[in-house]
């Protein structure tokens, strides 16, 4: 018995086939099955890279997205993105755990202090609150951690850097490798700032995408 | 057999202060230090891009190798000072005869190393890559063995039994994890850190398995079960090195200093049975490697742009 798997153009031929899949009269088969294959190639995103998970993760975080209280120093940092596969469907329900140093670059080892894990809600969305992490004494550059998880699909380890880090000299095209830790310079995301010059809020968005197991 | 090249210190209260057993010269500083077991010989990386190797205890430099310009994350050698592996940034991994200084060895992954580890008979190499399933090579051929199941993040560490039968490996996703090392089947697990653990060892007869990192304590483990049968008290930082003495009787704890890695943090010496304190040290400069060696001596290096200073702590 054949086991193969069958090439995207040879499953909608088969849908066809046994119908499936059905065109409206004037529509050819060939035609509509290349239309349909270049929609799903403008969808599909490339996997979010993997960068490794450092020595601190700490499980069973909690749910939360403030994770700056009202008083914490530091520049205010709000994160948001969404998560999908590789096709661009979003992951609702995915898990965002991050953990993150304070604005001097210190982990919470004790407690849960910048340290959450959210749940990504009906298109995938996720954000939360807090502070521009400080530069960790043994690491090059400010950074969030990520694990993602969502069922049916590999677990994603990767770091969030800030096109703003010093370490990259106003030049992270360049200067993005400065940090051994960081091997792709997807990783490394814009800043954008926001609020008035008494509270400025520093806004970033990062996107993750989860390959299928 | 290594002391983690992060954290290991020797200051303070200790009853008789370590004293400098050899003065290794090196045109620049050592990063990593790693002795054997026999404690004939122990090998340095250095910042000049050169492992440098020396007879133990004359400290007569044995030869240098050089490493052509790869950056050296993980440095592990055999008990018997027969082989030494280096894993680099590159994902390149390579063993090399420390009698001649051939290379047996070498392998390209697509991940530079978390954690590196020799069989106690030195014919098996243990390879973590970071966030990649351990794998197991037979390092005179490069021949794969075996290949343990995948885990979220990897492995921040591997140890052998002393029978050289299982393998224990300490877990990012903070499970410890030990195996049967011929055949790669899960023989116990255990899930009750909250942080991930760093570090693993097991004790002389292999009945229990001690583990530890981000949760500050000590882990006794029934290594046939994974269950737990003690913990220790919370230490001031995370456990970063576990290594019990060849007779058992004593356990090495290098802690590491969580707000900053490169800062040298206390080297605890425990009594195994019962977890007493018997000395605690921190060295004045961060230590970069060392270990027990066969007649129950622990073996500690610090390193200054000019040489490697081994200092014998027990």
């Amino acid at each position: 018995m054949r086991n193969e798997r069958l090439t995207r153009r040879e499953s909608l031929l088969k849908c066809s086939a046994l119908g499936s899949l059905r065109l409206v009269p004037g529509l050819g088969l060939t035609q509509a099955i290349s239309a349909l294959e270049a929609q799903e190639r403008d969808r599909a995103r490339k996997p979010t890279p993997w960068n490794e998970i450092g020595p601190f993760y700490k499980r069973l975080a909690p749910n939360q997205a403030q994770l700056r209280a009202p008083n914490d120093p530091g520049l205010p940092l709000k994160v948001s993105g969404r998560v999908f596969d590789t096709r661009g469907d979003t992951l609702a329900g995915a898990k965002i755990e991050i953990w993150q140093a304070n604005h001097v670059g210190l982990y919470d080892l004790d407690g849960y202090r910048y340290r959450a894990g959210l749940l990504a809600g009906t298109a995938g969305e996720y954000s939360f609150d807090t502070v521009m992490p400080g530069h960790y004494p043994a690491r090059v550059c400010q950074h969030v951690h990520y694990l993602v998880t969502a069922p049916g699909h590999k677990p994603l380890i990767t770091q969030l850097y800030f096109a703003t880090d010093p370490v990259f000299g106003g030049d992270p095209d360049r200067n993005y490798s400065r940090d051994p830790l960081v091997l792709s310079r997807e990783l490394v995301r814009p800043v954008t700032l926001s609020g008035d010059p008494q509270a400025v809020q520093a806004n970033v968005s990062f996107e993750v995408v989860l390959e299928r197991q | 057999m290594r002391l983690s090249a992060v954290g290991l210190m020797l200051v303070g209260s200790l009853a008789a202060q370590p004293s400098e057993v050899a003065t290794l010269a090196t045109p620049a500083r050592a990063t990593s230090f790693v002795v054997a077991k026999t404690g004939k010989l122990a090998g340095a990386v250095c910042g000049d891009e050169k492992l440098r190797l020396w007879t133990l205890p004359e400290g007569r430099m044995l030869r240098t190798i050089d490493l052509s310009g790869r950056s050296i994350d993980s440095v592990v050698i055999s008990e018997d000072g027969g082989r030494i592996a280096a894993g680099d940034h590159g994902g390149g991994y390579t063993v090399w005869d420390t009698s001649t200084g051939a290379q047996q060895m070498h392998l390209q992954m697509p991940f530079y190393p978390s954690a590196l580890a020799f069989s106690p008979e030195g014919k098996r190499l243990a390879i973590a890559p970071v966030g990649e399933p351990v794998q197991i090579y037979d390092p005179a051929s490069g021949r794969k063995l075996l290949e343990l199941p995948r885990t979220t993040g990897g492995s921040a560490a591997i140890v052998f039994s002393r029978d050289g039968a299982r393998i224990a490996t300490a877990d990012a996703d903070t499970v410890v994890r030990i195996y049967d090392a011929r055949n790669g089947e899960m023989l116990a697990r255990n899930a009750d850190f909250l942080l991930e653990p760093l570090t693993a060892a097991f004790t002389s007869d292999g009945k229990q398995l001690l583990a530890g990192g981000g949760d500050k304590v000590i882990a006794f483990l029934n290594s046939a079960t994974g269950g737990a049968i003690r913990r220790s008290g919370k230490a001031v930082d995370p456990v970063a090195y576990l290594e019990i003495s060849p007779d058992g009787s004593l356990l090495a704890v290098a802690l590491m200093h969580a707000d900053n890695m490169l800062q040298p943090a206390p080297l605890l010496l425990l009594e195994t049975a019962s977890g007493r304190k018997v000395a605690d040290w921190t060295p004045a400069s961060l230590a970069v490697g060392g270990g027990w060696t066969v007649d129950g001596h622990l073996l500690v290096a610090t390193a200054t742009d000019e040489a490697v200073h081994l200092w014998r702590v027990r």
